[in-house]
């Protein structure tokens, strides 16, 4: 018997379509954002008062991961806003290899922003870079303010923590404060933005923060 | 549950670097899976007890090492290992540390058979006649290479969503370049 090195990265074919995807946004000064977070939570309504928050100085494009249906691209059709539909067929996470395709789809010249909303999962997106800029989460309060403890993660792989449905604190036991603690417990410095999504608070500080990514982005292309 | 797919990644790398180096039996398949990725473990096993029957790696052992996270601190240069909750520095408390080990997932080596007439010259000649009868089964023939592709091809149907096409040419061919150079640095 004999040992054959073999010393590969498993995910070596998503990691290589990740890289040049990024660098294909890079080139095109585009921004992209991989949103994660469990079904439900409000990934598809946090994207749309982003885009309502946004669309005036900022042209948006969404890529919807889903298992199966398109509600949500069609949601944000509605909008007047270019989305792609991915179906996942399945499969609990998206991977580069159809975000490139995805972007085929996109004209990246007149883009600065691309959200894309990763399927309704905690757990497997976080190993599969998609050559985004940022991953954020959301997590929303009546999921409770424990959840940094069972999908560390998650949180630890975000540059911004977003709390969902805020108008719904009265009905929940959620402690902010103790949430806040275990995020920063996880990930130091992270920005944690309370939001609803559905009445439009808190979205002003959220839209500032990716505001002055994109700009940074955009400086970046220029250089 | 990524781990199906993981592993279905696993078993294309094995594959090839059994027919690069011209191995016949597979006995175990060495994985380094760092604490701070999503894998687990049980659940990797389940997937190759699942996927390996009819492949190459039918019957052998899936060896996951798992690592645990080890971070420096940037204010002290401090090394230490800790849980996955806990990446701030023992010594000084800085919460500015880096981790340097816990995100591997990557495939280590394989332990395999290389016939010795394999080995001695690369043509494939025919098999002397009465040749040793138990190199026989696991020899990659004809039969056992469709039923792999019939397997693997049903997991991915099962997987493909209509938007997923094949790869395209190019990414075929980048795939297989990369093949080829570590196949040539073998040799
Ligand atoms: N009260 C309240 N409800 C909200 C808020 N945000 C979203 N919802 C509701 O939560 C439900 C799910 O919202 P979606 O935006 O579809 O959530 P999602 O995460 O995209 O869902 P999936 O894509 O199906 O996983 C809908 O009924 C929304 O109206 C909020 O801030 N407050
Ligand atoms: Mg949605
Ligand atoms: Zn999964
Ligand atoms: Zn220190």
């Amino acid at each position: 018997m004999e040992t054959v090195d073999i010393k590969q990265p498993v995910l070596q074919l998503n990691d290589k379509l990740a890289k040049e995807n990024r660098e294909n946004f890079a080139k095109h000064g585009v921004y992209v954002l991989n949103i994660l977070a469990s079904p439900g939570s409000g990934k598809t309504s946090t994207i749309m008062a982003t885009i309502d928050a946004l669309r005036d100085t900022y042209n948006i494009a969404v890529i919807e991961g889903d298992i199966a249906s398109n509600v949500d691209s069609e949601r944000i059709a509605k909008l007047g806003i270019p989305a792609v539909q991915v179906n996942t067929g399945g499969a609990c996470h998206l991977e580069s290899d159809m975000i490139k395709r995805a972007v085929d789809q996109l004209d990246l010249d007149n883009l600065d922003l691309i959200l894309l909303e990763n399927v309704g999962n905690l757990i497997c997106p976080v190993d599969f870079d998609l050559g985004e800029n940022a991953k954020v989460m959301i997590l929303s309060v009546p999921e409770g303010d424990d959840k940094p403890l069972k999908y560390p993660g998650v949180f630890q792989a975000s540059k911004a923590v977003i709390l969902n449905k805020i108008d719904t604190l009265p009905m929940f036991d959620f402690d902010q404060k103790a949430f806040e603690d275990h995020v920063h417990a996880l990930n130091h410095e992270v920005p944690v933005f309370p939001i609803s999504a559905t009445n439009g608070q808190g979205v002003d500080a959220w839209a500032d923060w990716l505001s002055k990514h994109i700009e940074d982005a955009h400086a970046q292309q220029g250089e | 549950m990524h781990e199906v797919g993981i592993i279905s990644g696993v078993l294309d790398a094995v594959d090839k670097s059994v027919a690069a180096n011209h191995a016949d039996k597979v006995y175990a398949v060495n994985l380094s899976v760092g604490e701070e990725t999503e894998v687990i473990k049980d659940c990797m096993d389940f997937a190759w007890e699942a996927l390996t029957p009819g492949t190459v790696c039918e019957g052998a052992e899936l060896h996951v090492n798992m690592i645990k996270p080890k971070s420096v601190c940037l204010a002290c240069g401090n090394e230490f290992e800790h849980d996955r909750f806990h990446n701030d520095c023992p010594k000084c408390g800085s919460y500015e540390t880096q981790l340097i080990a816990g995100h591997e997932l990557t495939i280590d080596s394989i332990d395999v058979d290389i016939p010795d007439d394999e080995s001695a010259e690369d043509s494939a000649e025919e098999p002397q006649e009465n040749s040793d009868a138990n190199a026989a089964p696991h020899t990659p023939d004809a039969s056992a290479a469709e039923a792999y592709t019939d397997a693997m091809n049903s997991y991915a149907d099962s997987l493909k969503s209509e938007y997923r096409q094949a790869p395209t040419e190019e990414e075929k061919r980048s795939g297989d370049h990369e093949m080829q150079n570590e196949k040539e640095s073998q040799k």
